[in-house]
Protein backbone atom coordinates (compact mmCIF):
# COMPACT_ATOMS: atom_id res chain seq x y z
CA UNK A 1 0.00 0.00 0.00
CA UNK A 2 1.39 3.32 -1.28
CA UNK A 3 2.25 5.69 2.00
CA UNK A 4 -0.53 8.68 0.40
CA UNK A 5 -4.01 8.67 1.64
CA UNK A 6 -5.91 7.84 -1.33
CA UNK A 7 -9.96 9.17 0.40
CA UNK A 8 -10.41 11.28 3.30
CA UNK A 9 -13.34 10.95 5.96
CA UNK A 10 -15.34 14.02 6.96
CA UNK A 11 -18.70 14.90 8.92
CA UNK A 12 -21.63 16.76 7.63
CA UNK A 13 -23.07 19.62 9.79
CA UNK A 14 -26.20 16.77 10.26
CA UNK A 15 -23.07 14.09 12.01
CA UNK A 16 -23.06 11.81 9.26
CA UNK A 17 -19.85 10.24 8.07
CA UNK A 18 -18.50 10.84 3.68
CA UNK A 19 -15.77 9.78 2.43
CA UNK A 20 -14.58 11.89 -0.40
CA UNK A 21 -11.22 11.06 -2.50
CA UNK A 22 -8.47 13.36 -2.83
CA UNK A 23 -8.40 14.26 -6.06
CA UNK A 24 -11.81 15.09 -6.34
CA UNK A 25 -11.29 17.31 -2.96
CA UNK A 26 -8.46 19.10 -4.72
CA UNK A 27 -11.21 21.16 -6.54
CA UNK A 28 -12.34 22.58 -2.93
CA UNK A 29 -9.61 25.49 -2.01
CA UNK A 30 -10.73 24.88 2.35
CA UNK A 31 -10.32 21.22 1.43
CA UNK A 32 -7.36 20.97 0.07
CA UNK A 33 -6.11 23.35 2.80
CA UNK A 34 -7.68 20.59 5.26
CA UNK A 35 -5.61 18.17 3.52
CA UNK A 36 -2.33 19.83 4.18
CA UNK A 37 -3.18 20.99 7.81
CA UNK A 38 -5.15 17.49 8.92
CA UNK A 39 -3.13 14.51 9.97
CA UNK A 40 -5.72 11.61 8.03
CA UNK A 41 -3.78 9.08 8.80
CA UNK A 42 -5.63 5.67 10.34
CA UNK A 43 -3.71 6.35 14.09
CA UNK A 44 -5.40 10.32 13.42
CA UNK A 45 -9.27 10.24 15.03
CA UNK A 46 -10.35 13.53 13.76
CA UNK A 47 -12.80 13.78 11.52
CA UNK A 48 -13.23 17.22 10.05
CA UNK A 49 -16.66 18.81 9.91
CA UNK A 50 -18.15 20.82 6.82
CA UNK A 51 -20.39 22.79 7.75
CA UNK A 52 -23.34 21.84 5.03
CA UNK A 53 -25.92 19.46 5.33
CA UNK A 54 -25.80 16.02 4.70
CA UNK A 55 -27.77 16.32 1.69
CA UNK A 56 -26.29 18.74 -0.12
CA UNK A 57 -22.95 17.28 0.54
CA UNK A 58 -23.66 14.03 -1.28
CA UNK A 59 -24.41 16.05 -4.20
CA UNK A 60 -21.44 18.49 -3.82
CA UNK A 61 -19.10 15.33 -3.53
CA UNK A 62 -20.97 13.82 -6.68
CA UNK A 63 -19.88 16.71 -8.69
CA UNK A 64 -16.43 17.00 -7.00
CA UNK A 65 -15.82 13.08 -7.97
CA UNK A 66 -17.32 13.68 -11.78
CA UNK A 67 -15.38 16.94 -12.58
CA UNK A 68 -12.42 15.51 -10.73
CA UNK A 69 -10.34 13.88 -13.19
CA UNK A 70 -11.11 16.27 -15.97
CA UNK A 71 -9.32 19.06 -13.13
CA UNK A 72 -6.37 17.28 -12.79
CA UNK A 73 -5.14 15.92 -15.68
CA UNK A 74 -7.33 18.17 -18.44
CA UNK A 75 -9.29 16.33 -20.63
CA UNK A 76 -10.28 16.24 -24.41
CA UNK A 77 -13.17 18.09 -26.18
CA UNK A 78 -15.55 15.41 -26.39
CA UNK A 79 -14.73 15.15 -21.85
CA UNK A 80 -15.55 18.89 -21.86
CA UNK A 81 -18.78 18.01 -24.28
CA UNK A 82 -20.10 15.23 -22.25
CA UNK A 83 -19.07 17.02 -18.77
CA UNK A 84 -21.35 19.73 -20.18
CA UNK A 85 -24.25 17.19 -20.75
CA UNK A 86 -23.50 15.93 -17.24
CA UNK A 87 -23.89 19.29 -15.79
CA UNK A 88 -26.96 20.55 -17.37
CA UNK A 89 -28.73 17.44 -15.80
CA UNK A 90 -26.77 17.36 -12.85
CA UNK A 91 -28.29 20.43 -11.49
CA UNK A 92 -32.01 19.67 -12.66
CA UNK A 93 -33.47 20.09 -9.56
CA UNK A 94 -35.87 22.43 -7.52
CA UNK A 95 -35.26 26.10 -5.64
CA UNK A 96 -36.64 25.44 -2.58
CA UNK A 97 -35.35 22.37 -2.44
CA UNK A 98 -32.09 21.86 -2.69
CA UNK A 99 -30.42 24.92 -4.84
CA UNK A 100 -30.00 27.29 -3.17
CA UNK A 101 -27.94 25.09 -0.61
CA UNK A 102 -25.93 24.16 -2.93
CA UNK A 103 -25.02 27.71 -3.88
CA UNK A 104 -23.93 28.70 -0.17
CA UNK A 105 -22.02 25.30 0.04
CA UNK A 106 -20.25 26.15 -3.31
CA UNK A 107 -19.22 29.52 -2.20
CA UNK A 108 -18.46 28.21 1.46
CA UNK A 109 -15.99 26.01 -0.39
CA UNK A 110 -14.47 27.80 -2.98
CA UNK A 111 -15.48 25.92 -5.90
CA UNK A 112 -16.05 28.28 -8.39
CA UNK A 113 -16.99 25.77 -11.16
CA UNK A 114 -20.12 24.26 -9.19
CA UNK A 115 -20.70 27.70 -7.68
CA UNK A 116 -20.99 29.33 -11.44
CA UNK A 117 -22.82 26.32 -12.54
CA UNK A 118 -25.35 26.95 -9.77
CA UNK A 119 -25.65 30.70 -9.94
CA UNK A 120 -26.58 30.76 -13.44
CA UNK A 121 -29.02 27.69 -12.57
CA UNK A 122 -30.54 30.17 -10.33
CA UNK A 123 -30.53 32.63 -12.72
CA UNK A 124 -32.19 30.55 -15.65
CA UNK A 125 -34.89 29.60 -13.11
CA UNK A 126 -35.48 33.11 -12.23
CA UNK A 127 -35.87 34.77 -15.64
CA UNK A 128 -39.58 34.27 -16.09
CA UNK A 129 -40.69 34.59 -12.21
CA UNK A 130 -43.18 37.51 -11.31
CA UNK A 131 -42.22 39.83 -8.76
CA UNK A 132 -43.80 38.02 -6.36
CA UNK A 133 -42.45 34.90 -7.08
CA UNK A 134 -38.96 36.33 -6.50
CA UNK A 135 -39.82 37.65 -3.24
CA UNK A 136 -41.30 34.08 -1.98
CA UNK A 137 -38.07 32.43 -2.91
CA UNK A 138 -35.79 34.69 -1.63
CA UNK A 139 -37.78 35.74 1.31
CA UNK A 140 -38.41 39.75 0.96
CA UNK A 141 -40.99 41.71 2.30
CA UNK A 142 -42.20 44.27 -0.22
CA UNK A 143 -40.74 47.24 1.43
CA UNK A 144 -42.34 49.97 -0.56
CA UNK A 145 -44.81 52.41 0.06
CA UNK A 146 -48.00 53.08 -1.47
CA UNK A 147 -46.77 56.61 -2.53
CA UNK A 148 -43.50 55.10 -3.76
CA UNK A 149 -44.66 52.39 -5.72
CA UNK A 150 -47.44 54.87 -7.79
CA UNK A 151 -44.16 56.98 -8.79
CA UNK A 152 -42.34 54.13 -9.83
CA UNK A 153 -45.15 52.83 -11.72
CA UNK A 154 -45.28 56.61 -13.63
CA UNK A 155 -41.87 56.52 -14.07
CA UNK A 156 -41.69 53.04 -15.79
CA UNK A 157 -44.57 52.19 -17.44
CA UNK A 158 -45.74 48.56 -17.48
CA UNK A 159 -43.78 47.94 -13.96
CA UNK A 160 -45.42 45.22 -11.36
CA UNK A 161 -45.24 45.07 -7.95
CA UNK A 162 -46.98 41.77 -8.14
CA UNK B 1 -41.51 23.51 2.80
CA UNK B 2 -40.75 26.99 2.43
CA UNK B 3 -38.47 27.61 5.60
CA UNK B 4 -36.15 25.32 4.06
CA UNK B 5 -34.51 28.04 1.88
CA UNK B 6 -32.15 29.29 3.51
CA UNK B 7 -30.84 32.96 3.07
CA UNK B 8 -28.84 33.84 0.31
CA UNK B 9 -25.50 36.03 1.16
CA UNK B 10 -25.48 39.82 -1.02
CA UNK B 11 -22.67 38.24 -2.84
CA UNK B 12 -24.51 34.98 -4.08
CA UNK B 13 -27.65 37.22 -5.06
CA UNK B 14 -25.68 39.64 -6.93
CA UNK B 15 -23.81 37.02 -8.83
CA UNK B 16 -26.60 35.47 -9.60
CA UNK B 17 -28.84 38.89 -10.90
CA UNK B 18 -25.69 40.15 -13.25
CA UNK B 19 -26.39 36.47 -15.22
CA UNK B 20 -30.40 37.60 -15.86
CA UNK B 21 -31.41 39.33 -18.77
CA UNK B 22 -31.75 43.12 -19.05
CA UNK B 23 -35.20 42.54 -19.39
CA UNK B 24 -36.02 40.25 -15.99
CA UNK B 25 -33.90 43.15 -14.16
CA UNK B 26 -36.19 45.79 -15.00
CA UNK B 27 -39.02 44.03 -13.67
CA UNK B 28 -37.18 43.26 -10.48
CA UNK B 29 -36.81 46.83 -9.69
CA UNK B 30 -39.59 46.33 -7.93
CA UNK B 31 -38.99 43.82 -5.16
CA UNK B 32 -37.96 45.66 -2.63
CA UNK B 33 -35.72 48.67 -2.33
CA UNK B 34 -32.45 47.14 -1.45
CA UNK B 35 -32.75 45.21 -5.21
CA UNK B 36 -34.13 49.07 -6.87
CA UNK B 37 -30.51 50.46 -5.25
CA UNK B 38 -28.58 47.53 -6.65
CA UNK B 39 -29.60 47.35 -9.74
CA UNK B 40 -29.13 50.85 -10.22
CA UNK B 41 -25.47 50.53 -8.83
CA UNK B 42 -22.65 51.64 -11.24
CA UNK B 43 -20.82 48.79 -10.34
CA UNK B 44 -23.19 46.10 -10.60
CA UNK B 45 -24.58 47.92 -13.77
CA UNK B 46 -21.27 47.61 -14.91
CA UNK B 47 -20.51 43.41 -13.76
CA UNK B 48 -23.98 42.87 -15.72
CA UNK B 49 -22.35 44.29 -18.62
CA UNK B 50 -19.19 42.83 -18.73
CA UNK B 51 -21.33 39.04 -17.68
CA UNK B 52 -23.59 39.72 -20.58
CA UNK B 53 -20.86 41.02 -22.99
CA UNK B 54 -18.83 37.60 -22.24
CA UNK B 55 -21.55 35.16 -22.35
CA UNK B 56 -24.58 36.48 -24.57
CA UNK B 57 -24.65 37.12 -28.28
CA UNK B 58 -25.95 40.63 -28.38
CA UNK B 59 -29.13 40.98 -30.54
CA UNK B 60 -29.62 42.60 -33.94
CA UNK B 61 -31.74 45.79 -33.90
CA UNK B 62 -32.99 46.83 -37.19
CA UNK B 63 -34.68 49.95 -38.15
CA UNK B 64 -37.33 49.81 -41.37
CA UNK B 65 -39.33 52.01 -42.42
CA UNK B 66 -42.80 50.84 -43.95
CA UNK B 67 -43.91 54.29 -43.45
CA UNK B 68 -41.74 57.24 -44.09
CA UNK B 69 -41.05 59.53 -41.06
CA UNK B 70 -41.65 56.37 -38.45
CA UNK B 71 -38.39 54.91 -36.41
CA UNK B 72 -39.76 51.73 -36.11
CA UNK B 73 -37.48 48.99 -34.54
CA UNK B 74 -37.08 44.96 -34.33
CA UNK B 75 -34.50 43.10 -32.29
CA UNK B 76 -33.68 39.61 -33.40
CA UNK B 77 -31.46 37.61 -31.01
CA UNK B 78 -29.76 34.84 -30.94
CA UNK B 79 -32.45 31.84 -31.26
CA UNK B 80 -33.65 34.07 -34.27
CA UNK B 81 -36.99 35.46 -32.60
CA UNK B 82 -38.04 39.03 -34.00
CA UNK B 83 -39.67 41.06 -30.92
CA UNK B 84 -41.19 44.95 -31.78
CA UNK B 85 -38.51 47.44 -29.80
CA UNK B 86 -41.35 50.65 -27.93
CA UNK B 87 -40.36 53.41 -29.58
CA UNK B 88 -40.79 56.96 -28.38
CA UNK B 89 -43.55 59.02 -29.99
CA UNK B 90 -40.88 61.88 -29.96
CA UNK B 91 -38.35 59.82 -31.82
CA UNK B 92 -40.79 60.09 -34.79
CA UNK B 93 -38.61 60.90 -37.90
CA UNK B 94 -35.67 59.69 -35.77
CA UNK B 95 -32.64 58.47 -36.98
CA UNK B 96 -30.20 56.06 -35.14
CA UNK B 97 -26.64 57.09 -34.97
CA UNK B 98 -25.13 54.25 -33.02
CA UNK B 99 -25.72 51.61 -30.69
CA UNK B 100 -22.98 50.70 -27.77
CA UNK B 101 -23.64 48.73 -24.91
CA UNK B 102 -27.10 49.03 -24.70
CA UNK B 103 -27.43 52.48 -25.33
CA UNK B 104 -28.69 54.27 -28.68
CA UNK B 105 -27.66 57.58 -29.84
CA UNK B 106 -30.85 58.99 -31.30
CA UNK B 107 -30.92 62.11 -33.83
CA UNK B 108 -34.51 64.17 -34.58
CA UNK B 109 -33.52 65.79 -38.10
CA UNK B 110 -37.12 67.20 -38.19
CA UNK B 111 -35.98 69.86 -35.95
CA UNK B 112 -33.79 72.32 -36.79
CA UNK B 113 -30.88 72.58 -34.84
CA UNK B 114 -31.07 68.91 -34.69
CA UNK B 115 -31.41 67.39 -31.50
CA UNK B 116 -29.02 64.06 -29.83
CA UNK B 117 -30.73 62.46 -27.39
CA UNK B 118 -28.97 59.10 -25.45
CA UNK B 119 -31.92 56.21 -24.88
CA UNK B 120 -31.50 52.81 -23.15
CA UNK B 121 -34.70 51.24 -24.99
CA UNK B 122 -34.45 48.67 -22.29
CA UNK B 123 -34.69 50.91 -19.15
CA UNK B 124 -36.96 53.37 -21.40
CA UNK B 125 -34.38 55.95 -19.98
CA UNK B 126 -33.83 59.03 -22.38
CA UNK B 127 -31.31 62.17 -22.05
CA UNK B 128 -31.29 65.11 -24.23
CA UNK B 129 -27.66 66.36 -25.17
CA UNK B 130 -26.93 70.20 -24.91
CA UNK B 131 -26.88 71.68 -28.19
CA UNK B 132 -23.67 71.18 -30.19
CA UNK B 133 -21.02 73.94 -31.16
CA UNK B 134 -21.20 73.75 -34.59
CA UNK B 135 -24.07 74.20 -36.72
CA UNK B 136 -23.45 73.02 -39.54
CA UNK B 137 -25.57 69.56 -40.58
CA UNK B 138 -25.40 69.02 -43.41
CA UNK B 139 -21.59 68.37 -43.21
CA UNK B 140 -20.80 66.10 -40.92
CA UNK B 141 -20.30 62.30 -39.56
CA UNK B 142 -21.47 61.25 -36.56
CA UNK B 143 -19.72 58.61 -33.73
CA UNK B 144 -20.18 57.00 -30.53
CA UNK B 145 -18.50 54.64 -28.37
CA UNK B 146 -17.49 53.72 -24.85
CA UNK B 147 -13.60 53.47 -23.84
CA UNK B 148 -13.41 51.10 -20.44
CA UNK B 149 -9.97 53.37 -19.75
CA UNK B 150 -11.40 56.60 -18.83
CA UNK B 151 -15.05 54.64 -18.52
CA UNK B 152 -17.06 57.25 -20.33
CA UNK B 153 -19.37 56.92 -23.31
CA UNK B 154 -18.71 59.75 -26.02
CA UNK B 155 -20.26 60.92 -29.27
CA UNK B 156 -18.01 62.60 -31.51
CA UNK B 157 -18.86 64.99 -34.73
CA UNK B 158 -16.95 65.56 -37.32
CA UNK B 159 -17.52 68.57 -39.60
CA UNK B 160 -15.58 67.70 -42.79
CA UNK B 161 -15.24 71.16 -45.15
CA UNK B 162 -15.59 68.88 -48.16
CA UNK B 163 -19.67 68.35 -48.27
CA UNK B 164 -22.01 65.81 -49.16
CA UNK B 165 -21.38 63.97 -51.37
CA UNK B 166 -17.48 63.31 -52.32
CA UNK B 167 -17.12 66.34 -54.86
CA UNK B 168 -14.23 65.53 -57.44
CA UNK B 169 -13.60 69.22 -57.48
CA UNK B 170 -12.45 70.16 -54.07
CA UNK B 171 -9.29 72.33 -54.25
CA UNK B 172 -10.74 75.12 -51.89
CA UNK B 173 -10.97 73.52 -48.95
CA UNK B 174 -7.52 71.41 -49.18
CA UNK B 175 -6.15 73.56 -46.77
CA UNK B 176 -8.81 73.54 -44.59
CA UNK B 177 -8.65 71.91 -41.36
CA UNK B 178 -12.11 69.63 -40.28
CA UNK B 179 -13.86 70.89 -36.97
CA UNK B 180 -14.10 68.15 -34.44
CA UNK B 181 -16.46 68.40 -31.22
CA UNK B 182 -16.46 65.32 -28.27
CA UNK B 183 -19.42 65.16 -26.19
CA UNK B 184 -18.44 63.17 -22.83
CA UNK B 185 -21.69 61.62 -21.10
CA UNK B 186 -19.81 62.08 -17.86
CA UNK B 187 -18.57 65.64 -18.10
CA UNK B 188 -22.13 66.30 -19.99
CA UNK B 189 -20.68 68.60 -22.34
CA UNK B 190 -19.28 69.18 -25.61
CA UNK B 191 -15.51 70.17 -26.85
CA UNK B 192 -14.44 71.86 -29.93
CA UNK B 193 -11.06 70.68 -31.62
CA UNK B 194 -9.31 71.23 -34.51
CA UNK B 195 -7.56 67.96 -35.94
CA UNK B 196 -4.55 68.32 -38.45
CA UNK B 197 -4.31 64.78 -39.37
CA UNK B 198 -7.72 65.45 -40.93
CA UNK B 199 -7.08 67.84 -43.50
CA UNK B 200 -7.77 65.94 -47.17
CA UNK B 201 -10.11 63.44 -45.46
CA UNK B 202 -13.53 63.38 -46.26
CA UNK B 203 -16.05 61.36 -45.67
CA UNK B 204 -19.68 60.10 -47.01
CA UNK B 205 -22.53 62.48 -45.13
CA UNK B 206 -24.14 60.50 -42.41
CA UNK B 207 -21.72 57.45 -43.02
CA UNK B 208 -22.09 54.92 -40.17
CA UNK B 209 -19.48 53.94 -37.70
CA UNK B 210 -18.57 51.25 -35.99
CA UNK B 211 -16.56 51.44 -32.25
CA UNK B 212 -14.98 48.24 -30.52
CA UNK B 213 -11.74 47.90 -28.23
CA UNK B 214 -12.36 51.84 -27.28
CA UNK B 215 -12.28 53.70 -30.72
CA UNK B 216 -14.48 54.47 -33.03
CA UNK B 217 -13.76 53.93 -36.70
CA UNK B 218 -15.51 55.43 -40.12
CA UNK B 219 -14.80 55.26 -43.42
CA UNK B 220 -13.37 57.69 -45.20
CA UNK B 221 -11.02 58.76 -48.30
CA UNK B 222 -8.05 60.62 -48.10
CA UNK B 223 -6.97 63.08 -51.07
CA UNK B 224 -4.57 62.30 -53.71
CA UNK B 225 -2.05 64.11 -55.64
CA UNK B 226 -3.98 67.09 -57.62
CA UNK B 227 -3.97 66.53 -61.41
CA UNK B 228 -3.22 69.94 -62.62
CA UNK B 229 -5.95 71.03 -64.62
CA UNK B 230 -8.65 73.80 -65.68
CA UNK B 231 -11.14 71.57 -62.92
CA UNK B 232 -8.40 70.70 -60.22
CA UNK B 233 -9.33 66.82 -61.38
CA UNK B 234 -8.54 64.44 -58.25
CA UNK B 235 -7.37 61.01 -59.97
CA UNK B 236 -5.96 59.15 -56.94
CA UNK B 237 -8.26 59.44 -53.60
CA UNK B 238 -7.08 56.56 -51.48
CA UNK B 239 -9.24 54.53 -49.30
CA UNK B 240 -9.09 55.00 -45.62
CA UNK B 241 -10.17 53.67 -41.95
CA UNK B 242 -10.41 56.63 -39.60
CA UNK B 243 -10.28 55.76 -35.95
CA UNK B 244 -10.66 57.75 -32.94
CA UNK B 245 -9.87 56.43 -29.61
CA UNK B 246 -12.15 57.61 -26.99
CA UNK B 247 -10.13 57.79 -24.05
CA UNK B 248 -6.52 59.80 -25.71
CA UNK B 249 -8.59 61.74 -28.54
CA UNK B 250 -6.69 61.33 -31.18
CA UNK B 251 -7.58 60.22 -34.64
CA UNK B 252 -5.49 57.89 -36.75
CA UNK B 253 -5.57 57.46 -40.72
CA UNK B 254 -5.24 53.96 -42.04
CA UNK B 255 -4.85 52.21 -45.11
CA UNK B 256 -7.95 49.92 -46.41
CA UNK B 257 -6.92 46.84 -47.47
CA UNK B 258 -6.32 46.22 -51.28
CA UNK B 259 -9.64 45.45 -52.49
CA UNK B 260 -10.41 44.93 -55.97
CA UNK B 261 -12.52 47.09 -57.98
CA UNK B 262 -15.81 47.82 -58.46
CA UNK B 263 -16.26 47.17 -54.17
CA UNK B 264 -18.41 48.06 -51.74
CA UNK B 265 -17.31 47.60 -48.67
CA UNK B 266 -18.93 48.05 -45.06
CA UNK B 267 -17.42 48.31 -41.79
CA UNK B 268 -18.14 46.19 -38.61
CA UNK B 269 -17.18 44.19 -35.84
CA UNK B 270 -15.65 40.93 -35.86
CA UNK B 271 -13.96 38.71 -32.84
CA UNK B 272 -13.96 42.25 -31.29
CA UNK B 273 -11.64 43.98 -33.70
CA UNK B 274 -12.96 46.31 -36.33
CA UNK B 275 -13.57 44.46 -39.90
CA UNK B 276 -14.39 45.38 -43.32
CA UNK B 277 -16.94 43.17 -45.33
CA UNK B 278 -17.08 43.58 -48.85
CA UNK B 279 -18.44 42.31 -51.71
CA UNK B 280 -17.41 42.21 -55.83
CA UNK B 281 -20.03 42.09 -58.50
CA UNK B 282 -19.32 40.93 -61.54
CA UNK B 283 -22.24 40.34 -64.54
CA UNK B 284 -22.52 36.79 -65.18
CA UNK B 285 -20.10 35.71 -62.32
CA UNK B 286 -21.30 34.97 -58.99
CA UNK B 287 -21.53 37.45 -56.13
CA UNK B 288 -17.90 37.40 -53.48
CA UNK B 289 -18.39 38.25 -50.04
CA UNK B 290 -14.75 39.08 -48.15
CA UNK B 291 -14.12 39.37 -44.26
CA UNK B 292 -11.11 41.49 -43.40
CA UNK B 293 -9.89 41.76 -40.15
CA UNK B 294 -7.68 44.26 -38.57
CA UNK B 295 -4.85 43.32 -36.88
CA UNK B 296 -3.09 45.79 -34.38
CA UNK B 297 -0.04 43.38 -33.28
CA UNK B 298 0.81 41.64 -37.09
CA UNK B 299 4.00 43.39 -37.64
CA UNK B 300 6.09 40.24 -39.58
CA UNK B 301 4.30 40.66 -42.88
CA UNK B 302 3.47 44.66 -42.62
CA UNK B 303 0.40 43.83 -43.93
CA UNK B 304 -2.94 44.95 -41.19
CA UNK B 305 -5.44 43.59 -42.79
CA UNK B 306 -5.87 39.94 -42.71
CA UNK B 307 -8.97 38.24 -45.26
CA UNK B 308 -9.77 35.62 -43.15
CA UNK B 309 -13.24 34.39 -45.44
CA UNK B 310 -14.62 34.47 -49.24
CA UNK B 311 -17.81 33.54 -49.54
CA UNK B 312 -19.31 33.01 -52.82
CA UNK B 313 -23.07 33.50 -53.07
CA UNK B 314 -25.72 32.97 -55.78
CA UNK B 315 -28.30 35.44 -54.65
CA UNK B 316 -27.67 39.18 -55.15
CA UNK B 317 -27.91 41.04 -51.60
CA UNK B 318 -26.28 44.28 -49.90
CA UNK B 319 -24.19 43.84 -46.92
CA UNK B 320 -25.10 45.12 -43.92
CA UNK B 321 -23.43 44.44 -40.45
CA UNK B 322 -21.46 41.18 -38.94
CA UNK B 323 -23.63 39.43 -36.48
CA UNK B 324 -21.59 37.58 -33.90
CA UNK B 325 -20.30 34.79 -36.12
CA UNK B 326 -22.36 35.26 -38.97
CA UNK B 327 -22.36 37.98 -41.76
CA UNK B 328 -26.12 39.57 -42.22
CA UNK B 329 -26.95 40.65 -45.54
CA UNK B 330 -30.66 42.08 -47.39
CA UNK B 331 -31.91 41.50 -50.54
CA UNK B 332 -30.87 44.04 -52.58
CA UNK B 333 -31.84 47.52 -53.15
CA UNK B 334 -33.62 47.03 -56.54
CA UNK B 335 -35.87 44.12 -54.29
CA UNK B 336 -37.17 46.63 -52.11
CA UNK B 337 -40.81 46.89 -53.23
CA UNK B 338 -41.12 43.38 -53.89
CA UNK B 339 -42.13 40.55 -51.60
CA UNK B 340 -38.44 39.04 -50.59
CA UNK B 341 -37.22 42.77 -50.20
CA UNK B 342 -40.09 43.70 -47.77
CA UNK B 343 -38.77 40.96 -44.95
CA UNK B 344 -36.06 39.00 -45.78
CA UNK B 345 -32.48 38.52 -44.09
CA UNK B 346 -29.81 36.17 -45.02
CA UNK B 347 -27.47 35.25 -42.48
CA UNK B 348 -24.14 33.49 -43.63
CA UNK B 349 -22.72 31.65 -40.90
CA UNK B 350 -18.93 32.43 -41.14
CA UNK B 351 -18.04 28.67 -39.58
CA UNK B 352 -20.14 26.38 -41.51
CA UNK B 353 -21.07 28.41 -44.34
CA UNK B 354 -25.07 27.99 -44.13
CA UNK B 355 -26.80 30.24 -45.35
CA UNK B 356 -30.21 31.06 -43.68
CA UNK B 357 -32.89 33.10 -45.03
CA UNK B 358 -35.26 34.69 -42.26
CA UNK B 359 -38.40 36.13 -43.01
CA UNK B 360 -39.47 38.75 -40.55
CA UNK B 361 -42.83 39.17 -39.79
CA UNK B 362 -44.36 42.55 -39.90
CA UNK B 363 -41.47 44.89 -40.98
CA UNK B 364 -40.90 46.98 -43.73
CA UNK B 365 -37.65 47.22 -45.72
CA UNK B 366 -34.58 46.70 -43.66
CA UNK B 367 -32.84 50.07 -43.81
CA UNK B 368 -30.12 49.87 -41.04
CA UNK B 369 -28.73 46.88 -38.67
CA UNK B 370 -26.82 46.89 -35.39
CA UNK B 371 -25.63 44.95 -32.86
CA UNK B 372 -27.14 45.78 -29.80
CA UNK B 373 -27.00 43.94 -26.23
CA UNK B 374 -30.06 44.81 -23.95
CA UNK B 375 -28.43 46.68 -20.91
CA UNK B 376 -29.27 48.24 -17.88
CA UNK B 377 -26.24 50.99 -18.48
CA UNK B 378 -27.64 54.03 -17.51
CA UNK B 379 -27.72 57.40 -19.63
CA UNK B 380 -26.04 59.16 -17.12
CA UNK B 381 -22.81 59.45 -15.90
CA UNK B 382 -21.86 56.36 -14.05
CA UNK B 383 -20.31 57.57 -11.10
CA UNK B 384 -23.57 60.89 -11.07
CA UNK B 385 -24.90 59.04 -7.70
CA UNK B 386 -27.73 62.15 -7.53
CA UNK B 387 -29.16 61.35 -11.34
CA UNK B 388 -30.40 57.91 -10.06
CA UNK B 389 -33.49 58.98 -9.04
CA UNK B 390 -34.44 61.43 -11.40
CA UNK B 391 -34.50 59.13 -14.83
CA UNK B 392 -36.71 61.43 -17.03
CA UNK B 393 -40.35 60.30 -17.21
CA UNK B 394 -41.96 59.69 -20.88
CA UNK B 395 -44.32 61.70 -22.24
CA UNK B 396 -47.40 59.99 -23.99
Amino acid sequence: MSSSVEAITVLSSDGDEFKITVSAAKLSKPLNWMLEDVCFSDDCDEVPTIEVNSKTLVKVIEYCEKHAPRANSGASDSDAEELKKWDIEFMKMDVKDILFHILMAANYLHMEGLYDLACQTAADLMKGMTVSQIRKIFHIKNDFSSEEQEQLRRQHPGCSFD
Amino acid sequence: MDSDVPYLHSDIIKNILKRLPAKSLIRFRSVCKDWKILLKNSSFIADHLQQQSCHQIPSLLFECNHQPWRCCLHLLDSELQVRKVHSVPRFKGARIVGSCNGLLCVEINQRIPSLLSLWNPATSAIRDLPQGIFLDRFRRVTGFGFSPVVNDYKIVRIYSPYGDETPRIYAPYDDETPRVEVFSLNTGSWRGMSIENLKKVSFKSNSSHVSANGAIFWLGAKRGVRQEGPYYLVVDDVKVVVSFDIAQEVFTVIPMPNLEDHRNAMLSVYDNKVAIVSDVRVQGSPDLVDLWVFDEDTCESGTTWRRIKRYTSNISMDLTTVWSNAIVCKPSLYKEYTEEGRNVLYIINLTTNEFKRLVIPYCGPVKRVYNHMESIVSVWPWNGFLYYDIERELPH
